[in-house]
Formats: C-alpha cells, sequence, structure tokens
C-alpha cells in the first residue's frame, strides 16, 4: 500500500490543514540536504523520487503517534526529522512523509539546581545555550553549529568543542519520550516514573538508551520518533551574556570574563612533513592534562579546521590561507575557573609545566594564529554561533574518516587514515577540492579528561557530482582500511547497510538489530533501511542499495 | 520438538561433557547456599549448580540451556543481597565466582580487564601496586563482584561525572550463547585472554556495536546476558587528601551548603551520613555503635580534598579556602576532624578506596541484618522523603534512632543515590515480618511520591512498572527479542 488521498486527508484530521502540505515546491525544500555530498549523489540518482508526498508538522506527541498510527494503517514511511542537518532525513522511494517537528520548540523545564533542561525536538541548541547562561551554567554545542536541533543531536549524534568534559550526545541525553513505529509511547529515565521529575537517566531496569542509540550514531529515525528528551547541563565560569562585538556579518567574542582563559599550544616540528612527531607530543600533552584533571576545553586542531571555524566569509577564508596564518596544527586548551580564581590560576601553573614538561610552546598574542584564532574565534569553539561553518570552503562538506578509541590510536588512525586520502590525491581524486587533502591533519577530540578520544578529518568538495562523488570514494575507501587495520571505527559506524557489511564479523550484531526492526516496526515504514533493514540482504540487494557498486 | 531431560542426572550428564564433573553440584545442602541472600526476600534451590572457569564454559552451558529449555541463572559473587542471583525458576545456576583473572591493567589508558568472579579487594590490591583504584561503591562487601556491582549500578563513591558509567567493553554470552563483545572488543574476535598487548584498538570505545549494550545490559541482572570479563575505568590514587567534614541538625539544613560544594567540584569524594550510619562505621565494636551516633552530628556531609601530581600543596589550599568561602556563605563550620571520635577522619580515609574489612558485613553489625531501601532523587526533595520513610517507621513502631541515612551524589550532585536501611534480628521472626511490611509499605509510597526506583530488585519490579506505562511491556519484547526461549534469569524484573 502506498501513500494514497485517504492518507492526506487522514493526517490532515491530526494537525490541520495549516500543517500539513503536499505543495510539490514546499515538498521539494525537504527533498535532500545538497551541501553534504551524499545529498547531492541522491539529487542525482533518485530526482524527484526524493521529494515526499507531504510534510505534516505535529504539534504534540499526541499529535506524533496519531500519525504513526495512520502510517501503519495504510502502510506509507515516515521520516522524523529535526532541523535536517542530515542526508537521512530525507526521502529515497516516493509516497514518504517527513514529519517536521517546527511547532514542538518549547523548553518546557530549565532546572538550574541539578543541572538539566526538558525540551521538544525543535529547540535549537542556540536557545538552550542563552537561556542556560543565566543561571550559570550552558549546554555543550555540536560543530554543526548552535541552529540545529538539540534533541536530535543527542539523541543521533554529536560530539562537542568542550566535549573534553562533557563527552558526545550519548554522554548528555538523559531520559526521553519515544513514539515508536507502531504508534506506542515510551519514556526512560526517571521521566518514566510520574512524578520523580526527568533528572536522570538510567533505568528503570535496563537502560533504554541503550536501545534507543548506539555508537556514534543513534538509529536515524528507523525506531520511532523522539519527542521530548531531558539533557544535561553544565557549570559556566563565563557571563551570563555571551559577549559579541561588531555586526551580524562580521561577528567576534573575545572575552568570556576572568575565570576563563584560552591557549594555543604548538610543538616545534616541520608541518606537515614531520606531522606525527606533532601529533605524538600533542597526545602526551592530552594524558598528562588527563592525569591531572584540569581544563574545559582541550583539543586538537589541523590547519583545516582552524581556517573553517575561523574565517566568517568565504573571502576571509581564503585571505586565510593565502596568508598562512596557520602555518601548522595546534592544540586548544581552555581553562575555566569553576571553583574559583585561585583553581583557575593552579590549573594555568600545571598547564604550563605540563607545556614545559611535554615540549610544547605556547602561542604569542603577536603570532597571526593567536590573533585569528584566539581574539576572533575560540569563544565560539563552545558555542558555534558561527552557523555552519562547516559549509564556509565550497558550501558542500562530509567527514572524511573518524573513530573512537585511546588518544594514543586516534593519533595512529589520523595518519592512517591521511595517508589513504593523500593516497587518493595521487590519483587525482580531490585535486580540485577547496581545501586540498594535502593540508589535512584532523580534529583530535579527547573526551571526559581522556578517557577516550574522537577524531574525524574532513572533505569540501564543490556541489557537484564529479566531486562529490570523489568524497564519496574517498570515505569509502577510507572506511575498507579501517576495518582491514581492524580499526576500532567499525564498531561505531554501523547504520544501514554497514550493519550487513560488517555485522557478520562483529558477533552477528545485525541479526540482533534485524530482529529489534522487525519486532518494533513491523511493517517498516519508520525511516526505512535504519537503523537496518528488517532482513539480511541478498547480495543484489545490497549492490541496489549502495546505488549499484558498494565499497 | 524440544528433547526433555527428565532427570537431574540426566542434566547433570550433559553437564560433565561441558565441564569436569568436580564442578557441578547437585548436593541439596550445597544447593542451600544458592537458595538465598542476605536479604531473606525468597528461598529457592537451584536444581544444579555449575563452576565455571571460562567464558568457553558458560557459552556451552546456555546453549544447552536453549536446547532443553532450561532455566540459566548467572552468579558471580560468593555473596548477595537483593535476591538477583536467586534462581527463581530453578534449572542452572552458573557460578562465575572462580573466574578470578585480572587480565590486564592500562595504566596509560587509565583501565583494568577483569573477569567476574574478581573482588573488589582483589582488584584494588593489584591497582594499588600500580599507583591506581577501582572506581568502588561505598564500603562494599568483600565478597561482592566488581563486576557484578558494576552491572547493578552501584554508584560510585567518586561522585565525578566522568567516572559515573565506567564500563568500557565486554565479553558476554548472549541468550543465544552466541559469543559477543561490546564496544571496540568487538573488532578483534578473539577471546580477551588471547588479545596481544599490541592491539589496533586500545579497548577504549564503549559505543557499539550497533546499540549501546554498555547501557542495555547493566540493569538488566542477568536476563540480557551474561557477562563474563569487562575492562573499565580506573582513576589514580591521590597523592595527598584531607577529609572536611561539615555538621547538621537537620536533613534540611544540609541541601544548599551540599549542592554548593557539589556546584564548585569540590571533592573527590562527597556524602552524606547520618549519625547512625556513621557511627556503624566508626564504631570499632557493635557495642559502641549507640554510644558514638548519640555524639555525633544529626548528619554529616564528608567532603575529600585530594591533590595529585602537579603542587599538591597548592590545589589543596585553593580547594581549603573554597571550603572556607562556603563556610562563610552559609555560616557553617568545617571541621577537620569529628568531636568525640578520634581518628575518624583517618577510618574513612582507609574506608573510601576498601571493601569493609572489619569483620561482620557494616550494615549487618549492628543487628545481624538490614534491609535496605535506595534510590535517585534531586537533593532538594530528600527531606520529603525521609519525612515519608520516619512516618511509616513511626507507624510500625520501628525506632526512628536506629535508622541509617546514606546520601551519595552522582555526577557532581546531577542526582542522588538516597538510602536508608533498617536493621534488625534475622533470628526474629516478629521483627522479620515487621521489616517486610515497613519495606513493602515504605517502597510503595516513596515510588507513588515520586521516588526514583532504577535499580529494581524483587517486588520494585511489580510495583515500579506497573507506574512506568509501556516501558515494562517495550523491556519485555527486547527481552523476547533477544531470549525467546526465556532461559536468562527468568522471573526477574516481571521478565
Amino acid at each position: 500500500m502506498a501513500f494514497t488521498d485517504f492518507s492526506y486527508s487522514a493526517l490532515q484530521d491530526i494537525v490541520g490543514d495549516e500543517n500539513i502540505t503536499n505543495d510539490p515546491v514546499l515538498c521539494q525544500a525537504y527533498s535532500r540536504v545538497q551541501w553534504l555530498p551524499h545529498g547531492v549523489m541522491q539529487r542525482e540518482r533518485c530526482g524527484l523520487n526524493m521529494r515526499p508526498a507531504c510534510v505534516v508538522m505535529p504539534g504534540s506527541t499526541e499529535e506524533v503517534q496519531s500519525i504513526v498510527k495512520v502510517a501503519n494503517r495504510y502502510k506509507f514511511p515516515f521520516i522524523p526529522r529535526g532541523s535536517g542537518f542530515t542526508f537521512h532525513a530525507f526521502p529515497t522511494q516516493g509516497g514518504t512523509v517527513i514529519l517536521d517537528p517546527k511547532r514542538m520548540n518549547r523548553i518546557i523545564e530549565l532546572n538550574e539546581k541539578d543541572m538539566y533542561a526538558v525540551i521538544e525536538p525543535y529547540v535549537a541548541f542556540a536557545q538552550i545555550f542563552a537561556e542556560a547562561q543565566r543561571y550559570g551554567l550552558y549546554v555543550p554545542t555540536p560543530l554543526a553549529g548552535s541552529q540545529v536541533s538539540c534533541l536530535a543531536n543527542f539523541a543521533w549524534h554529536g560530539a562537542y568543542g568542550n566535549s573534553w568534559i562533557t563527552g558526545i550526545g550519548a554522554q548528555n541525553l538523559l531520559g526521553f519520550e519515544l513514539v515508536l513505529p507502531d504508534g506506542e509511547v515510551v519514556r526512560s529515565g526517571s521521566m518514566a516514573c510520574p512524578d520523580a521529575g526527568n533528572f536522570w537517566n538510567d533505568g528503570p531496569g535496563p537502560d533504554l538508551r541503550g536501545f534507543l542509540r548506539g555508537g556514534m550514531f543513534g538509529h536515524a529515525g528507523g525506531m520511532g520518533i523522539v519527542t521530548k528528551i531531558s539533557c544535561k547541563l553544565w557549570q559556566f565560569a563565563g557571563p551570563e551574556v555571551f559577549p559579541t562585538e561588531g555586526n551580524a556579518n562580521m561577528k567576534f567574542s573575545s572575552s568570556l570574563g576572568d575565570l576563563w582563559r584560552w591557549y594555543m599550544i604548538k610543538f616545534p616540528f616541520k608541518y606537515p612533513e614531520e606531522e606525527e612527531q606533532e601529533l605524538k607530543k600533542s597526545a602526551e600533552l592530552f594524558y598528562e592534562m588527563g592525569k591531572a584533571e584540569i581544563g574545559e576545553v582541550a583539543t586538537h586542531l589541523a590547519q583545516q579546521f582552524l581556517l573553517t571555524y575561523s574565517s566568517v566569509t568565504k573571502q576571509d577564508l581564503h585571505d586565510n590561507m593565502n596568508n598562512n596564518v596557520f602555518p601548522q596544527s595546534y592544540c586548544v586548551v581552555a581553562l575555566a575557573g569553576k571553583t574559583s580564581l585561585e583553581q583557575l590560576e593552579y590549573e594555568e601553573k600545571v598547564l604550563k609545566a605540563i607545556v614545559k614538561k611535554v615540549g610544547g610552546v605556547f602561542v604569542e598574542e603577536d603570532e597571526p594564529a593567536y590573533k585569528v584564532w584566539i581574539k576572533r574565534a575560540a569563544n565560539e569553539w563552545i558555542r558555534f554561533g558561527n552557523a555552519q561553518r562547516l559549509a564556509r570552503p565550497s558550501d558542500n562538506f562530509s567527514i572524511g574518516s573518524s573513530n573512537v578509541d585511546s588518544i594514543d590510536k586516534i593519533v595512529y588512525e589520523i595518519l592512517a587514515s591521511n595517508k589513504v586520502e593523500k593516497d587518493a590525491l595521487e590519483e587525482g581524486i580531490g585535486k580540485d577540492f577547496v581545501q586540498p587533502l594535502s593540508i589535512h591533519g584532523g580534529w583530535i577530540s579527547p573526551q571526559e579528561y581522556g578517557y577516550w578520544c574522537l577524531h574525524t578529518t574532513d572533505v569540501f568538495p564543490e556541489q557537484d557530482p564529479e566531486q562529490c562523488n570523489q568524497a564519496i570514494e574517498i570515505i569509502g575507501r577510507v572506511g575498507k582500511s579501517q576495518f582491514q587495520r581492524k580499526s576500532a571505527a567499525e564498531a561505531i559506524h554501523m547504520l544501514g547497510p554497514a550493519y550487513d557489511m560488517f555485522g557478520p564479523m562483529l558477533g552477528d550484531v545485525h541479526l540482533y538489530v534485524k530482529a529489534l526492526k522487525r519486532e518494533f516496526d513491523p511493517n517498516n515504514i519508520s525511516n526505512p533501511g535504519f537503523a537496518t533493514t528488517p532482513d539480511v540482504l541478498s547480495d543484489e540487494e545490497y549492490r541496489k542499495l549502495m546505488g549499484g557498486g558498494g565499497h | 520438538m524440544t528433547e526433555v531431560l527428565s532427570t537431574i542426572e540426566e542434566l547433570t550428564g550433559k553437564l560433565e561433557k561441558v565441564v569436569d564433573s568436580t564442578r557441578v553440584f547437585t548436593d541439596p545442602e550445597f544447593l542451600e547456599g544458592y537458595a538465598s541472600d542476605t536479604s531473606h526476600s525468597c528461598n529457592k534451590k537451584p536444581d544444579v549448580v555449575v563452576k565455571v572457569l571460562s567464558t568457553g564454559e558458560v557459552q556451552k552451558i546456555v546453549k544447552l540451556a536453549n536446547d532443553y529449555k532450561i532455566p540459566v541463572t548467572p552468579r558471580s559473587s560468593a555473596t548477595g543481597f537483593y535476591g538477583a542471583a536467586i534462581p527463581e525458576q530453578g534449572g542452572i545456576v552458573i557460578d562465575m565466582s572462580s573466574m578470578k583473572n585480572i587480565r590486564r591493567i592500562d595504566t596509560r589508558n587509565k583501565w583494568v580487564m577483569f573477569e567476574a568472579g574478581v573482588t573488589y579487594g582483589e582488584l584494588q590490591e593489584e591497582l594499588a601496586k600500580h599507583g591506581f583504584r577501582a572506581i568502588n561503591p561505598f564500603l562494599p562487601h568483600k565478597d561482592k563482584s566488581a563486576l557484578t556491582s558494576t552491572l547493578e549500578r552501584e554508584p560510585r563513591i567518586v561522585h565525578k561525572h566522568h567516572l559515573d558509567e565506567t564500563i568500557l567493553t565486554m565479553e558476554m554470552v548472549m541468550p543465544d550463547g552466541n559469543l559477543f563483545h561490546t564496544g571496540s572488543m568487538a573488532i578483534s574476535p578473539q577471546a580477551p585472554e588471547t588479545i596481544p598487548d599490541e592491539l589496533p584498538s586500545d579497548l577504549c570505545n564503549f559505543h557499539g556495536p550497533g546499540i549501546d549494550w554498555f547501557r542495555l545490559i547493566p540493569g538488566s541482572l542477568g536476563t540480557l546476558g551474561i557477562v563474563t570479563v569487562m575492562n573499565v575505568k580506573i582513576a589514580l590514587i591521590p597523592e595527598k587528601q584531607k577529609m572536611m567534614f561539615f555538621g547538621f541538625d537537620s536533613l534540611e539544613e544540609s541541601v544548599e551548603p551540599f549542592y554548593y560544594i557539589l556546584r564548585k567540584l569540590l571533592g573527590d569524594e562527597c556524602l552524606l551520613l547520618n549519625s547512625r550510619y556513621l557511627a556503624t562505621i566508626l564504631a570499632s565494636d557493635p557495642e559502641e555503635i549507640d554510644s558514638i551516633s548519640a555524639v555525633l552530628p544529626s548528619y554529616t556531609v564528608i567532603v575529600n580534598l585530594t591533590a595529585g601530581e602537579w603542587f599538591p600543596e597548592e590545589k589543596m589550599a585553593y580547594q581549603e579556602k573554597a571550603i572556607r568561602d562556603i563556610s562563610r556563605t552559609f555560616f557553617i563550620k568545617p571541621m577537620e576532624s569529628l568531636p568525640n571520635v578520634p581518628d575518624a577522619e583517618k577510618v574513612l580515609a582507609r574506608h573510601l578506596l576498601q571493601p569493609w574489612d572489619n569483620g561482620t558485613y557494616w550494615k549487618f553489625r549492628a543487628e545481624g541484618a538490614s534491609r535496605e531501601i535506595f534510590f535517585l532523587t534531586q537533593l532538594q526533595r530528600a527531606p520529603e522523603f525521609l519525612q515519608i520513610v520516619n512516618t511509616i517507621a513511626a507507624e510500625s513502631g520501628y525506632p526512628l534512632s536506629d535508622i541509617g541515612l546514606y546520601l551519595q551524589p552522582k555526577q557532581n550532585g546531577r542526582s542522588f543515590q538516597m538510602e536508608v536501611s533498617f536493621p534488625y534480628n534475622p533470628e526474629s521472626q516478629d521483627e522479620r515480618e515487621m521489616i517486610d511490611a515497613l519495606y513493602r509499605e515504605a517502597s510503595e509510597q516513596l515510588i507513588n511520591k515520586g521516588a526514583f526506583f532504577y535499580r529494581i530488585y524483587g517486588p520494585w519490579a511489580e510495583m515500579v512498572y506497573s507506574r512506568t506505562g509501556n516501558l515494562h511491556e517495550t523491556l519485555k519484547r527486547i527481552k523476547r527479542t533477544f531470549d525467546p526461549n526465556s532461559i536468562l534469569n527468568p522471573g526477574k524484573l516481571g521478565f
């Protein structure tokens, strides 16, 4: 059965005329995210088939529940969407309904004492950050930008500027409310218990967050629709209002007050020839900081990241590139006086001693790198109000490689991934990208005082199919090499067809998740294909799903 | 159609093909030791106990159990507190307490890998040789398995956010007998004991594969899989530490200062005990509990300030200054020792790192047994819940002065485990019945008022899940998906 007039009428009854549309122009806007290479390729492959049958905007959990029940009655696929910043939120087959949560945009509760907030799907990080600041708190914000949905990011996939203390999305999600693919509502954590409050995550009994999400990802809407979460807030040593100077086009933030200090640290090695030594020294810095448990931010940024996140316009980006303001990679550290000024000064003394011990050098205030990064951009590393700078170089970007493991192994992973990418470049793949692959280095994000670590490298093709295909080819090559190296990456990258590809080598995990999909989504209508397909794919189906080729 | 085993002898015959016959037990007296625990909550003997030495043996037994639809209950500790390892439907108990290997300590990445039977005492002793400590709960029983304690999510005494969830990777046997590894251990298909030191992975990634098993499995009381090996985070032993104490006449008075201390990130450990619980720990002889309790403040907040390798004196100095500042803000007096109890700070400092090692387990010292109710709450609601407990205890005729109270912050004070304890004489039938009724009544009322029972044992499962909408049914669907034969620990959690 497919989407019909009966389906549309039933949805209309639920949300009202004003909250549903099948206008082709409006629906087309929900058909792809073309500034991701996968989105560009989807457009090429699927054309108008990616246009949803309709877009519906529920205003409450009850309305979401009713929509899902109608979907089960008429058996049409639906896709829940946050702010739309991922290619998994777009149709791959005709007759699909998009649920746009724009009307569900309330901060339901902000609890200062117990440091959490309860939010609906369309609350952006910017909203909650600004609100939390008033109470001396803040929310970890992803590099994707403060404009994205906080709920979707925590329930799905998030990594943050201050992950040194906060971890990733998995560590920031507390309770949640989920409309299952069959329309039943389930709540988890203390949110499940009447009058218990929304302050806690695990239980009662098994922690249902383990079912909701996994690895770096959740289920991409393949196991229902999250309609409410409670999430953690964190002590903030900065001011009640985020300080900014300038106008909307050239807005900077230079000071977070007396209790917040930024540092850039470099190691005296030739870049990129001695990149390995530089990365290993950076690892030493993080291990030592972790042992001392100091700092609010500790991260390693390659040229690529520094340029992307510090430039406010395309012209600015190219000027910074041409002027070589970041001649190498740097470690960036923030200390925050959350106990007192004395604590901040103590940590500064420890940081200086550690930097000396590991052979690092603090970047001086008169160096171009300091002027551009610390003076203009560093504060945004915790707020990312510089919306979608990821798209700045070419209006298109993708993560080229990523992994989670120890800091040491992440260094190894970056070097190995960079080699794969450089080999690709020698074949001419990616040679025309705005930021050439040869200036890669990666983002190292040690998590929770360095107990574990995450990294990504990015690629920036233009929005044309040829370059996007090259980007996807690079991603595929890196993934394949990771598996050949038995990198830990594959444990976290399970989603969609990856289950069929890697599951047999990972304890047959694909069979367990497929069984869950069959149990909870018997009609396979909740973002079909995610978390994975209900049945094991045949070779032919797999090739078809991968666009005829696969890797 | 499933083949049926008609006799215990048939079953033991099959089991003896898996393990040495000397490790298969059917003697009724021996089985009695597995029929109950210190909770006295139920009494059900297994049909057979198998002491295993490896994950492979567990795997074979679970497969055999599936073949004949026989229940399997995993047990790792030599002692139990809440009935989790009592085989409610008989069958096989897999006793993993002999799996004693501490397989690896990674001091660079700060983790330890160990088997199911390793206790906190054994773990601490080994870790101390390397300058590290386990992230243990407050004063665990010396025979408690560190793996079970972690899976049961006993609150860690170190309340820091990044040490709240300590599991990195796990080796486990799924309900169908499949061997499964979680996190980055999944990438190396060999058993952990054969993993070489130099690996492509350092086993620090706890996510995946696929879903987050490190969260789904804990709290499931062995109903979704049997974990045989895990690696968990550890922490450096501090170079310096200093106990600070704040006394309060009422729990209400402690709330704001306690919140504030935690908001300021002071103390590796920070907890609140009432005079009864504190006296139970400090008394060198149980006979002294009453007299010590009488001279202690009604409620004591204990803050353990620590410092590590770098400039420890300076770190202690800023922390002590912050404590003094807080004292002035709230008009409270910090104490470096407890009045009238010599060396209390030294006794407590030692107890923060160790399981209880002073004879009878501390919670049983006063009367021989105790029944505990514990749940999570926001600190600001703790006085309200204590009032409920006191009211019901008074109505039951239980002396309020005997009730123990312990508040353990989690994640720098984002939530608190509140535990109330009712010591009683286990030899007295009247007391047992009174305590049982009090326990049930108080649990019901606390749950009704919003106390969040997150670790749910015995009767709590029904009390809690009857109030949580579709949650229980959702969990049962997950259980059925993984364990269609209902082999693993049936009866627990209402499964």
